[in-house]
């Protein structure tokens, strides 16, 4: 829909500030060795942008791609030979797990959680960080009707970066 | 005013569509040379923005995503309060430059006070309608009339969906219109039924209900007109005009045999314009007699024209069942 909106195709312009967002970061993630270069940083918005449109979702706020490059520049598993692929996976996780809990738990909450995990007991896998931690995170809001101040079990010790 | 008359008729009018008219009208003047790339993108932009914000009011605070069915529903909403307001301005080619040169956001708050200003007029309407309603057993007319317009005002919602269509206007009005959606699309059948309400008003509830009793022989099912969504505008004016060019009395809403081949001894196997010239003049004779509003007076003359349509294209076979005689039916 050239003459509308294509909620697919952000225009052009806000591509590329979201591309600038994601190297604006360099300054925190070079303190962990990892520096993002254009290429790196154009292939994180990418990669939202399949993640987005493949779990039917538009962003609208401050992007995702941008808080879980700096979240998870931190992790001992990131580095600056996999920083845009394992980035590009955790997207894909966790817009799945927006979809299945129906937006009922927070972006920053998920991506604690997200973190706890991936750091932990999943020693940087995102498929063991979504067999072991998401499905039991879906279940959990899903059937147990838990509300985010009542979750406790995956998010003690948590750190953040922001 | 005077540099709108240097672009005036650039944009192929033909081409633009009432239910899809923010984005016609774009295109057109894209085309046109009267919005560039730079605008086009602008708008882009703006639209993107704009939909990102109303996405914040409505989800859970801490989500920056929205599924996309969600965020459809809402962009063909803007889409649709953006239209209200281009079709607002004189010439779509003032609508191109006010696009132009105005923010997304500013003509969207405009749209919205233009769909609020006519949800109060639309409501406005209905309050004297529901005082002023023709009294007759047809179940669609006064379905509609009443609780297809209460649940309208109950379920829509014009700040997120103004382009839905929340209810089904169940009487078939018999101006059928453009092809409209939200607001737009309940406004044009509330107007042609008032202007058809006001007309019935003239006749007599029981004569109205004896003439569409006829229906029965056509339809072959007892008091057909009840439930079936027929429109009994339509009947009334032909009966009335039928019996005005017999010099008839239109209030006895009764044709009887000879003046039914009086007046297929005038319409049968004319032309379009031979039988609109019928008409025209019994409807001057008939709007003399009644009671009318100019607006219906209008309506009229529309209406007379999409009949003489009908006859003038079957050839004069429909008429017995425009011009109900109870003498044809039996026999």
């Amino acid at each position: 829909m050239f003459f509308g909106l294509d909620l697919f195709n952000a225009p052009g312009a806000l591509e590329k500030k979201q591309i600038d967002e994601i190297l604006s970061l360099s300054e925190v993630t070079q303190q962990y060795n990892i520096t993002l270069t254009p290429e790196k940083a154009k292939y994180i918005v990418d990669s939202n942008k399949s993640a987005l449109h493949d779990t039917g979702r538009i962003e609208f706020g401050e992007s995702v791609a941008k808080k879980i490059t700096l979240k998870f520049c931190s992790s001992p598993f990131v580095s600056k030979y996999n920083i845009e692929r394992v980035v590009e996976k955790l997207l894909e996780v966790f817009y799945y797990t927006k979809n299945e809990t129906k937006d009922s738990i927070s972006d920053d909450r998920l991506i604690d959680i997200m973190k706890k995990g991936f750091d932990g007991e999943c020693k940087g896998s995102v498929t063991l960080l979504f067999d072991w931690v998401i499905t039991k995170i879906i279940h959990e809001y899903n059937f147990s009707g838990l509300k985010e101040d009542e979750e406790t079990s995956h998010i003690e010790g948590e750190e953040s970066n922001e | 005013m005077n540099n709108e008359i240097g672009f005036s008729g650039l944009i192929d009018k033909a081409k633009l569509q009432s239910n899809n008219y923010f984005s016609s009208l774009s295109k057109q003047a894209y085309d046109c040379g009267l919005i560039s790339d730079g605008d086009v993108e602008r708008i882009k932009i703006e639209l993107f923005l704009l939909l990102g914000e109303i996405c914040k009011t409505i989800t859970e605070k801490g989500t920056s995503s929205i599924q996309i069915d969600t965020a459809e529903e809402i962009s063909e909403s803007i889409l649709y309060t953006l239209s209200l307001r281009l079709k607002k301005c004189p010439s779509p080619e003032n609508a191109a430059k006010l696009l132009q040169n105005e923010k997304i956001g500013v003509l969207f708050e405009e749209g919205q006070k233009e769909l609020s200003d006519n949800l109060i007029n639309l409501r406005a309407k209905w309050t004297v309608l529901q005082r002023k309603l023709f009294k007759t057993q047809s179940h669609s007319f006064t379905e509609s009339a009443k609780e297809t317009m209460k649940k309208f005002f109950t379920d829509y919602d014009y700040k997120l969906s103004a382009h839905k269509n929340v209810v089904l206007f169940d009487y078939p009005v018999y101006k059928e219109g453009e092809k409209l959606s939200g607001l737009e699309y309940i406004s044009q059948k509330l107007d042609c039924f008032v202007s058809e309400n006001e007309f019935l008003n003239n006749f007599d509830s029981q004569a109205v209900h004896c003439l569409l009793l006829l229906l029965d022989g056509i339809y072959g099912e007892e008091a057909f007109y009840l439930e079936a969504p027929i429109n009994i505008y339509m009947y009334v004016l032909s009966c009335a005009l039928g019996l005005v060019m017999c010099e008839k009395d239109p209030y006895e809403l009764k044709i009887e045999r000879e003046d039914y081949d009086f007046i297929e001894s005038r319409l049968a196997g004319q032309n379009n314009k031979n039988v609109l010239l019928v008409l025209y003049d019994a409807l001057d004779k008939l709007t003399d007699i009644l009671t009318i509003d100019e607006k219906t007076r209008d309506y009229l003359l529309f209406s007379i024209r999409q009949l003489a349509s009908e006859i003038s294209l079957s050839n004069g076979e429909n008429l017995k069942s425009v011009f109900l005689c109870r003498d044809n039916i039996l026999s």
